[in-house]
């Protein structure tokens, strides 16, 4: 388990502060519009900068990236995602060899403290969609149900992105 | 004796200062040639012909490895390179550039699938394909390496991914490599030191 990925206390601290004031100008922006969401979401898992990337129609891989924060008092376990698109997900981390070789490797479950935040992003951690029964085209979105440990799965869209947004 | 060793302190930290006012310098400094790595490759291009790279002197050109399969890292640096040839072409250089896309997939990465893959990017870009043992020649020649990873999932389906190093090579009008670059090597960087061998 690569724990230095979401461990380092002052990256995590300064991602969560940038969580925490979007989340502020979402729920203000929310509450202008609608009744619904704002207190129920700052108990929960909250996912922010998704996106899957935008890949050539003849790929058969891609990979989607997020922001997820636990906001629950309790640990939260992520073990992967599903998607109606591809026929295998897994969680990845990245990582490089003495000799410079990057490589890819499943981890079983990521782990999230009680206000924990972790970036999956290019290069690092990343959920990798394996066998695409349909490329996800650019500009489309497309939902992502994350799984967890304990906690529902949580869905969400997606936008499809040729770069981090 | 304390002033001694201030005095070489002193002069230590003027030559530190100089050094990263050096190289600090907007004014490109001449990149150094590689002469450990490089040289033309003789491969089949996305159109199913045979392609040597020789045949690109005279341009600049970037230069990568990859496959299509990958799913993160190679499309990103596809994604960076193209826009960085973007940039040069917009300031009148497309004719004394390319882009070369090599991978290290044969099986999968037949010349159609590259052809396909490649009008993504960019349908310019040279794409590279081969047997399995010109490939290997080719990475040899960049210092390239590979390794299949393959995992059996629980429906016993094979999943085959590469470990894989992934510099972006710039090479100079006669084909030499001037610099590397990491697979998320900055665009402007590659723009501005591609300008100064042109
Ligand atoms: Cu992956």
């Amino acid at each position: 388990m690569p724990n230095h990925y979401y461990k380092n206390h002052a990256g995590v601290r300064k991602m969560k502060s940038g969580v925490f004031s979007f989340a502020f100008v979402a729920c203000s922006f929310l509450a202008l519009v609608s009744v619904s969401g704002c207190s129920e979401s700052e108990k929960s898992i909250e996912i922010s900068d998704a996106w899957v990337r935008a890949v050539p129609p003849v790929s058969t891989t891609t990979a989607a990236y997020l922001t997820l924060t636990n906001r629950t008092d309790t640990e939260v376990v992520l073990l992967g995602a599903q998607v109606d698109f591809a026929s295998d997900v897994e969680l990845h981390d990245m990582s490089m060899n003495a000799e410079g070789m990057r490589s890819m490797k499943h981890i079983e479950s990521l782990p999230l403290a009680p206000g924990e935040s972790v970036t999956l992003a290019p290069g690092g951690i990343h959920v990798m969609l394996f066998g695409l029964t349909d490329v996800p085209a650019e500009g489309e979105t497309v939902s992502v149900c994350l799984r967890f440990a304990e906690a529902p799965p949580h869905c969400e869209m997606f936008p499809v992105l040729r770069e981090a947004p | 004796m304390h002033w001694v060793r201030n005095g070489a302190i002193a002069l230590v930290l003027v030559v530190v200062a100089a050094v990263l006012w050096l190289g600090l310098q907007p004014s490109a400094p001449l990149l150094p040639i590689n002469d450990r790595l490089g040289g033309a490759i003789t491969l089949t291009d996305q159109h199913g012909e045979s392609f040597n790279t020789a045949a690109l002197q005279g341009k600049v050109q970037l230069l990568f490895f990859g496959y299509t399969h990958c799913p993160d890292i190679c499309p990103a640096t596809l994604a960076r390179v193209t826009q960085a040839w973007r940039r040069l072409r917009e300031a009148g250089h497309g004719d004394e550039t390319a882009v070369v896309f090599v991978t290290f997939d044969p099986q999968r990465d037949t010349a159609e699938v590259l052809k396909r893959y490649l009008q993504f990017f960019d349908e310019n870009i040279v794409g590279l394909t081969g047997s399995e043992e010109e490939i290997r020649l080719a990475a040899e020649k960049y210092g390239v390496v590979f390794l299949p990873d393959e995992s059996v999932d629980e429906k016993g389906k094979v999943k085959r991914l590469y470990a894989h190093s992934d510099f972006i090579y710039l090479l100079d009008r006669l084909g030499r490599v001037r610099k590397l670059y990491p697979s998320d090597g900055d665009i402007e960087e590659m723009v501005e030191d591609a300008k100064s061998l042109l």
